[in-house]
């Protein structure tokens, strides 16, 4: 079999054209017009990997390279003489569309599963490993961080606070010991009728939601979906989840271009809002189930959401939040 | 900069000078270049020795520019650069180290990246010839697996105490240069083009100057001398680059260099005049006022980014070789940007036919000028180069490619 291309001598880049032939007993030589240059045999040279269509190598001991792009003729030789039969495999794999797609469809479902199932259990795990000492300081930070730039003091009268303040005592008093939980009053200021859970269990609730809510059931509603992300650690699990989701965005998609770690921007976003979605439902279950053991109409939630404005509408896949009708539906409102 | 002018001026024994020359760092062409740019001073204003001895000369004084003084060269052999890659054999290639990776728990990687590098070099093409990537992926695998040890111990060792997370920064500190060296060798050592080997030297204490010092010198001057920092860096990795036994050489002079930087501070100069003039006290800054804003120092980082591969493409050398780099900031810049929309609308499956046009304009920007052809190098004779510098520059995340 007679294969044509480039033979450089050892060491030099002076290229000349030549054939390399192999014989039938695994023999082979190299020829430059007609005179032979070297001579070897077939399993002692060492013949690059074949890679899409790109030219090949054969280093023929010596020092001597012979080049050539006529793949098929030199596997075919290589696949006669039983050698490199790894190699073939993988090229063959290489170049074949149903086995790409097979190939998409295991990288798009670990891709998938990473990002659903993956990342936030290991966020969970850590975060229910993680000592209170951390919890703690990162929500006071949190706190401190919102009092400066957001919250101002409570303008409630102090009576109001007190009864509340009663009412909810004895919803944390009945939590698991390790869960820890505070109420906290604050004027929401830009926030508006809203209430936050922090990492370190510190609920706050603002002025504006108190003078929105119709009767106390309607807060102890709220208070209920606020303790769900305390006791299923949402805060932490939220920060866990959000930087481990990145870094694994910006390794997998770094090929150095200024305009490519932009781009990361949009699906992190997209996934964030999601994880975020998946808390807020998680925390609506535990309020539904905590308001039904307590004998409260679980159709409180569903009210104060309704008064709440700006709940729904907007792009329900960038949204934080689940839709206000799902919501008041689960809470049986309307 | 190097000034001679005490050695230029005892010009009545030659051969000691050039001996001098050739220990105090000067190129080692040992020709009429060296002895045209001696008696003018700096070692920058060498010219190719393949230039006439008129052209070397005029352009030495500083008579004429570089461009000029090429462009009365009598026509040579060019060769253009391509990259004949095709989206749909790369994507193939890609999907399928993605899935092996995936599936083998990360140890593919390793191959992976060695498939796709050589699969990349075999289809960079000039005057007829491919490139070829020859690294070995248990070498790889195993500097991968040492480098990824080293982060977890390294971080771990942060949990602890916060001394000990000090002790292991400085130690990143001083081992970044280190890295540098040896990811470089072991990039270069691997790379070979028709039957010789590209080689890098190890120059450790130039590289600590060029990484470490240098950069705190910028940050100290506030960045005036940061132009002349990138300089300093780039012949660092162009000056200790050799094809067989052939060196390269920059011949960029710091001029040149301020140049481009003044250049690409414009836009940012205009931008923040606009923003002061525009956005006053305290209303609140509109989106578009900072997406302006914004775009100004984006193009700024073209125009800085292009003229500067070009300009060091220009000014190096590697015996008789010459090379001419036409990157221009809108080309970069669109192809880029149409390559982020493609990802995202696609969501991520065109990264790769991204890769393979992005690779083809690089490439169809570069040409090399070879008056003597290539025919006449010679391979360098030299140990092996290990792995892990490479893989360890990764890990840490210092790749410094010049962009070949």
């Amino acid at each position: 079999m007679r294969l044509r291309g480039d033979y450089y001598a050892p060491g030099s880049s002076r290229r000349t054209a030549a054939e390399l032939e192999i014989f039938r007993d695994g023999s082979v030589t190299v020829a430059v017009r007609g005179e032979r240059v070297s001579t070897a045999r077939l399993s002692e040279l060492r013949i690059t990997d074949r890679i899409g269509e790109t030219a090949r190598t054969v280093q023929l001991g010596d020092g001597g390279v012979f080049e050539t792009t006529d793949n098929d003729a030199l596997d075919a030789a290589l696949a006669e003489q039983g050698i490199g039969r790894a190699p073939r495999l993988l090229h063959r794999i290489e170049s074949r569309w149903p086995i790409a797609l097979g190939f998409l469809a295991i990288v798009g479902f670990a891709a998938w599963w990473t990002v659903a199932h993956g990342v936030p259990r290991l966020a969970e795990r850590a975060a229910f490993s993680l000592p209170p000492s951390v919890h703690r300081s990162l929500g006071t930070r949190t706190l401190q961080m919102l009092d400066r730039t957001v919250f101002a003091p409570s303008a409630l009268p102090s009576a109001t606070r007190e009864r509340l303040a009663a009412r909810f005592a004895t919803m944390v008093r009945e939590l698991e010991p390790e869960d820890e939980a505070h109420v906290q009053f604050r004027q929401g200021k830009r926030t508006g009728p809203n209430a936050f859970a922090l990492p370190s269990g510190d609920v706050i609730v603002t002025d504006e939601l108190v003078e929105l809510a119709e009767d106390d059931d309607e807060l102890v509603a709220v208070l209920a979906h606020e303790l769900g992300h305390v006791v299923h650690r949402h805060g932490l699990r939220h920060a866990l989840q959000n930087s481990t989701l990145a870094l694994l965005l910006l390794t997998l998609s770094a090929d150095g271009t200024a305009i490519s770690s932009l781009a990361v921007g949009l699906p992190t976003l997209l996934v964030e809002a999601r994880y975020s979605r998946d808390f807020e439902r998680e925390a609506d279950r535990y309020a539904l189930s905590y308001l039904s053991a307590q004998g409260i109409d679980p159709a409180h939630f569903a009210r104060m959401l309704s008064r709440i404005p700006g709940g729904s509408g907007g792009l329900t896949f960038l949204s934080t939040h689940p839709s206000t009708d799902e919501r008041a539906a689960l809470f049986g409102g309307r | 900069m190097r000034f001679v002018r005490s050695e230029a001026g005892n010009r009545s024994n030659r051969t000691s000078l050039r001996a001098r020359a050739a220990s105090a760092g000067w190129p080692r062409h040992g020709s009429t270049a060296y002895f045209v740019c001696a008696p003018y001073g700096a070692r920058d204003c060498c010219a190719p020795k393949s230039w006439p001895v008129h052209a070397q000369f005029w352009y030495s004084l500083g008579a004429v520019s570089f461009e000029a003084a090429r462009a009365d060269l009598p026509a040579v052999e060019t060769h253009r650069f391509e990259f004949t890659g095709r989206g749909a054999e790369y994507f193939r290639i890609w999907i399928v180290n993605l899935g092996l990776t995936v599936v083998t728990l990360g140890i593919y990687s390793a191959w992976a990246k060695v498939r796709t590098l050589r699969w990349m070099y075999r289809h960079t093409r000039v005057g007829g010839a491919a490139f070829d990537y020859t690294a070995d992926p248990w070498k790889i695998l195993r500097g991968r697996l040492i480098a990824v040890g080293l982060l977890v111990v390294s971080s771990m060792a942060g949990e602890l105490t916060p001394i000990l997370a000090g002790v292991v920064a400085l130690a990143l500190f001083a081992a970044g240069p280190w890295l540098i060296v040896l990811s470089r060798a072991f990039r270069l050592h691997h790379t070979v083009y028709r039957n010789v080997r590209f080689g890098f030297a190890r120059e450790f204490g130039q590289a600590a100057k060029a990484y470490a010092i240098y950069p705190l010198l910028a940050l100290i001057s506030l960045g005036l001398l940061l132009p002349r920092v990138r300089l300093a860096q780039f012949r660092f990795m162009v000056d200790n680059a050799r094809y067989g036994t052939t060196p390269f050489h920059l011949l960029a002079r710091p001029l040149e260099f301020y140049r481009v930087y003044l250049l690409g501070a414009l836009p940012i100069l205009v931008g923040l005049a606009a923003w002061a003039l525009l956005v006053s006290g305290d209303r609140p800054v509109a989106m578009p006022a900072l997406t302006a804003l914004g775009a100004c120092f984006v193009v700024s980082y073209y125009v800085v980014s292009t003229a500067t591969t070009n300009l060091v493409w220009r000014r190096t050398s590697a015996g008789e070789l010459s090379f001419e780099s036409t990157l221009t900031p809108l080309g970069l810049a669109l192809i880029q940007a149409t390559n982020t929309v493609a990802i995202i609308l696609s969501a991520g499956l065109l990264l790769p036919w991204t890769r393979v046009r992005t690779a083809r304009y690089r490439a169809s920007c570069l040409r090399v000028i070879a008056p003597g052809g290539l025919d006449g190098f010679v391979a360098a004779r030299e140990a092996a180069v290990s792995a892990l510098g490479e893989e360890m520059g990764e890990a840490f995340d210092v790749d410094f490619d010049v962009g070949f």
